[in-house]
């Protein structure tokens, strides 16, 4: 990013409003033509996804022997393996998989007897409610921690607010986890943590989450900040008389926010990630904690499914992400277009 | 105008956010109201399986009692046919009754089955108790018990329920006699058929033809002392039923949660959110008996040992190494310093099982004699193995394995601990499957005896004929032989002390500790025990 483009991008921008209305309609094109290029990335994704999966999980063990135990008899093995087709050569039932799973069937779950997918989407609001909060705590915390640490940097306390998100980012969040369930739970009992009880419970799985990736998007934040309050336009804003407040908020804050929004859209999948551990310390009923005992008790059908969704969610969110930029940043709208 | 706009835009994503947490809120306290069972319970003798859900005719106690019980894992449905352990059996026992019930002492007593007779070694004929019924009001009777045992021991019922149906595959077949009997015959002579088959729960037929093992899944019904309102993988919720032929429940709801991290289950407890809590980590121990927790260790007949391979020659075929083995591990200090005293060290077998001798105690620790053993048998100066081992299963398991290493390298035994994975090694190996061996000299064996509860649950494992053989004293196969045709009880039992004693003169392992799971509770859960896998919760009360 130059110095002119800068300029050009913060106040002519706004003054030449006019010019931005062939470039809105041709956003929506570019916007269809990205969604109908990124779903044929996705349908590559997916099987790549699932067959990578698929042979993995067939190294981890034979289910037969892990359905049936240490008393089994070649013929009990025998009958579970031919049951679930497990006795075809990999290759045959590869494909077979590969046939349902276009038709969006999964198979049945080994230890529950119910749809894979089904039982996937059935913990998927879970998921969905916590990473969102923790996204919608992302985003507040860079609005105005990320912000105020940036803006001014030099002052001895954002200097010291700063020293303290980098030590943060050593902390790993299961212990900022475990940490906010003893004080907030264990010793004062305000706030509850397992499972899904209220709008109270979702205070401290929600934080837990957020701190995955809190440290570093309050450091980017702030750094962005601070570049964006030394760029020329912010100079000529100030020149032209602007008060701080109108500088920070009209011209730094929404180019420093740009970097913001990447970072969380393209860390949504470490975000995921970060869920297997909150759902499981929380008791949170999400695909993490699902997919956990799915793999643990080897139940291919729900492991698949659970990884299935989970890749369509990090690419759905990616997708968006991507989407948003040129809604951000006008300049990006008219290179596209 | 432009910034103003740009503003805008990030007002909009904001409220979007909020817009989208809000909503899926809602949608997850939908999703948590749908997980109740439409109509899972009934007023006893209602003879239909949709009948109204009221779960109680007796006076409504002033004020409901509950009990949330945190599970390091719940059992994947309300099917409960899908395991032998832990943890369906916590959740299964209070919701399901089978024909026979193995008690505390280890043996076998009547439950849905007043009596039952050995017509001949393979022919068993079971009397089913009078005037008991479902909770949803259909009658337990000679045709309930053969249509569950048609379900089981179907081509379907053998693949899909095979942890439970391994147990008593050898049944060929089941059939009424009349409508309160019922005739079981076996492949071979078993003279422990009613202990194998005290896993078989007896489900109500036409609810189950009706709903299938799919439906049955979220909302079980059976004969216990309370039914199912809720099963999912997260949360099962159970309510009092009077209408069992069991004790009536002082505790009017159970709740058992899955909450899977071990600190987070302590933590819970700590926090008042559950009043009991499974598999303690031993490292909580001290902690929740400062803060006025009741600590207990569950499981029985459950035990840890390292499995030694005599059959491929060097120093594990002479007796006498095997012998020095046993002796150089102090398994005392280990349960006193990794299970906090809870558990019984180095001897098979554990307290509650059938064949369990006072008398016969565990190999004194006594690294002198090992290393006199050792000496007897040409190895004075020790040796080098390898052990393959699992770890994570049960309490400290890995510190276990590792103190032992060090006693074993004071009489000179170095052995080295490879760490493989259950599923993708160990099963394999230990079953022989597609060729697979071991590649050490020793592995990690644990077991629990459910349902057989019967000291000679490992001995198929260390008998010439198992799958993958690494053991083979013919003295004590012949034991074998006699102690499984035995059908008196007084001559078997003495078989089977025959058996024992053989088996500590001529060790196949180096026997560790008794595995338990660690439980903690809070001071006003009264008359909470665990034992082999069965809560009765018709037996606990909540004081104060």
């Amino acid at each position: 990013m130059t110095a002119s483009s800068d300029v050009e991008q913060s106040v002519p921008a706004s003054e030449e409003a006019g010019a931005d209305l062939p470039t809105e309609v041709s956003y929506w094109r570019y916007a269809l033509r990205q969604i109908g290029y990124r779903l044929g990335q996705l349908i590559i994704l997916l099987i790549g996804v699932t067959t990578l999966l698929f042979f993995l999980l067939r190294l981890t063990g034979d289910p037969a022997l892990i359905l049936v135990g240490d008393l089994a008899s070649e013929e009990a093995i025998a009958q579970v393996r031919s049951f679930y087709g497990l006795d075809r050569p990999i290759i045959v039932q590869y494909f077979l998989f590969l046939g349902q799973a276009v038709q969006l069937n999964f198979g049945t779950s080994l230890q529950s007897f119910r749809p894979a997918l089904e039982l996937v989407l059935e913990h998927l609001p879970a998921t969905l409610v916590l990473a969102a909060a923790a996204v919608s705590i992302n985003i507040s915390a860079a609005f105005t921690f990320g912000v105020w640490l940036g803006y001014r940097p030099e002052r001895p306390e954002r200097r010291v607010g700063l020293i303290a998100v980098l030590i943060s980012q050593g902390i790993p969040g299961f212990v900022v986890g475990l940490i906010l369930i003893q004080f907030f739970a264990v010793k004062w009992g305000v706030l509850p943590s397992i499972g899904i009880d209220g709008p109270k419970s979702l205070i401290l799985p929600a934080i837990t989450l957020a701190s995955f990736l809190l440290p570093r998007v309050l450091r980017l934040t702030a750094s962005n900040v601070d570049q964006a309050m030394r760029r020329d336009y912010v100079r000529t804003a100030r020149a032209s008389g602007a008060r701080s407040g109108t500088v920070l908020r009209r011209h730094a804050m929404p180019n420093a926010m740009i970097g913001t929004v990447a970072l969380i859209g393209v860390q949504f999948g470490f975000l995921l990630s970060g869920s297997l551990i909150t759902e499981s310390l929380f008791a949170w009923p999400g695909i993490g904690l699902l997919l956990i005992e799915a793999v643990r008790g080897l139940d291919y059908p729900v492991v698949q499914a659970s990884v299935a969704v989970i890749a369509v969610l990090v690419f759905v969110v990616n997708m968006i992400t991507d989407l948003l930029f040129p809604l951000i940043d006008p300049r990006l709208r008219s290179q596209r277009a | 105008m432009g910034t103003r706009r740009r503003t805008t835009t990030w007002m909009v994503l904001l409220a979007a956010f909020a817009m989208v947490v809000a909503a899926c809120s809602s949608s997850t306290d939908d999703t948590t109201t749908t997980t109740v069972a439409p109509t899972t319970t009934a007023a006893p003798g209602t003879p239909t399986t949709t009948a109204a859900p009221t779960t109680t005719a007796a006076p409504a106690p002033a004020e409901p009692t509950s009990l949330s019980i945190a599970m390091g894992i719940l059992p994947p449905s309300g099917v409960p046919w899908t395991g032998a352990g832990s943890p369906g059996q916590y959740v299964w026992s209070n919701i399901f009754d089978a024909l026979t019930y193995v008690s505390p002492d280890g043996t076998v007593t009547p439950a849905l089955a007043s009596s039952w007779t050995n017509v001949d070694p393979t022919t068993w004929d079971f009397t089913i108790a009078d005037g008991r019924e479902f909770s949803n009001g259909e009658a337990i009777d000679a045709d309930a018990v053969v249509a569950t045992f048609a379900v089981l021991l179907s081509e379907d019922g053998r693949a899909t329920f095979s942890a439970s149906v391994t147990n008593y595959a050898f049944i060929d077949s089941v059939t009424k006699v009349d409508d309160t009997t019922v005739r079981m015959v076996t492949a071979t002579p078993q003279v422990l058929l009613p202990n194998a088959i005290s896993l078989a729960y007896i489900v109500p037929p036409a609810y189950y033809a009706e709903v299938g093992a799919e439906g049955f899944a979220t909302a079980p019904i059976g004969s216990g002392p309370y039914t199912s309102t809720s099963f999912s993988d997260q949360k099962v919720e159970l309510v009092a039923w009077d209408g069992s032929w069991r004790n009536d429940p002082s505790i009017d709801t159970l709740e058992f949660l899955n909450i899977n991290d071990p600190a987070a289950r302590v933590q819970a407890l700590q926090s008042g959110q559950v009043d009991v809590a499974q598999s303690i980590s031993p490292d909580q121990l001290d902690v929740l008996a400062a803060d006025g927790f009741t600590l207990f260790s569950g499981g029985r007949g459950s035990a840890m040992s390292l499995a030694l391979i005599a059959n491929d020659g060097g120093p594990l075929a002479s007796k006498e190494v095997r012998q020095a083995l046993n002796h150089a591990v102090d398994k005392q200090t280990i349960v006193d310093a990794l299970l906090a005293g809870l558990a019984t060290g180095g001897v098979w077998a554990t307290p509650g099982v059938n064949g369990f001798s006072e008398a016969r105690e565990p190999y004194p620790y006594d690294p002198d004699l090992a290393k006199e053993l050792l000496a007897t048998a040409g190895f004075a100066d020790g040796f080098d193995m390898v052990a393959e081992i699992t770890v994570g299963s049960f309490p400290a398991d890995a510190d276990i394995y590792e103190a032992m290493k060090g006693y074993l390298a004071d009489i000179g035994v170095n052995i080295e601990l490879k760490q493989i994975d259950f599923g993708g090694d160990w099963l394999p190996k230990f079953l022989g499957r597609d060729g697979a061996d071991w590649d050490g000299d020793a592995f990690g064996l644990s077991w629990n005896s459910a349902p057989l509860i019967d000291a000679i649950r490992p001995f198929g494992f260390f008998s010439c004929g198992w799958l993958n053989e690494f053991f083979c004293d013919e003295a004590a196969e012949a034991l074998i032989g006699e102690v499984n045709g035995a059908f008196d009880v007084a001559t078997r039992n003495a078989l089977l002390e025959d058996l024992l004693a053989v088996t500590y003169d001529n060790p196949s392992a180096l026997w560790l500790v008794e595995t338990v799971e660690l439980w903690a509770h809070d001071a006003a859960v009264q008359g909470f025990s665990v034992d082999a896998f069965n809560i009765r919760f018709e037996d606990v009360t909540l004081s104060g």
